[in-house]
């Protein structure tokens, strides 16, 4: 696996983690009523950064750690640098990530025609962001694995 | 209006061979990409810039023709 394959898979692992916690801390927010009372933006506000925040610590974990565990497995060092075909790969993903929000931005605001709720299309808006992150970055593992 | 595609071939795994068996790895460096990059070009799966096109022909102290040739799709 090469130095951008895994860096792709770091951040998909850290996503994933992340927003498992994020999930429960959301849910225990909604069983608590908070979502539904008059101060469930400033509780949504408060959440985003927190997500913020642990993505960062997250990542970094996550790289640390697969750094370490690579360098012990493979003996390898990084000295990869991104070159012209990565930042093709990097459009290609985006724009493809790009799509999948349109779509699921689209999709939240006909939920609102048919009764979604504010603070729910915030949140979904949310995990529209990392969905589409997530797609991104497959797409991109996709192409590197397949040769492009 | 789609234009039809020609095909790019090249002669990279030739001329590593004929400069002392040179490594993808050191092509890698010498040109400053990736090997992954490298293997790509060879396997004809990535089509290169003008720039890097021309930074291997250097390596091999070659024309550019002798290490990339395009084929039109007419022919």
């Amino acid at each position: 696996m090469s130095y951008q394959e895994r860096n792709i898979v770091v951040y998909i692992v850290s996503g994933i983690i992340v927003m498992a916690v994020y999930t429960m801390h959301m849910q225990a927010l909604f069983e608590a009523g908070l979502l539904e009372s008059p101060n469930a933006g400033v509780e949504i506000g408060w959440s985003v950064l927190k997500l913020i925040g642990g993505s960062i610590i997250a990542t970094i974990v996550v790289t640390i750690l697969v750094t370490i565990i690579n360098a012990i497995i493979t003996k390898e060092t990084d000295v990869d640098a991104s070159d012209e075909r990565d930042k093709q790969i990097d459009l290609l993903g985006m724009k493809v990530g790009f799509i999948a929000f349109s779509v699921i931005f689209i999709g939240i605001f006909i939920g609102l025609i048919f009764g979604l709720t504010t603070t729910m299309a915030m949140i979904a808006m949310i995990y529209a962001m990392w969905f589409s992150s997530i797609i991104e970055s497959v797409v991109r593992l996709y192409v590197y694995r397949q040769g492009f | 209006m789609v234009k039809p595609k020609g095909t790019l071939e090249n002669n990279i795994r030739r001329l590593r061979f004929d400069h002392d068996e040179m490594s993808q790895k050191a092509l890698a460096e010498a040109v400053g990409v990736s090997r992954q990059t490298i293997v790509a070009i060879e396997a004809a799966k990535y089509s290169p810039s003008l720039e890097l096109a021309f930074l291997i022909a250097n390596v091999f102290e070659t024309p550019l023709e002798d290490v990339f040739n395009y084929t039109p799709p007419d022919k």
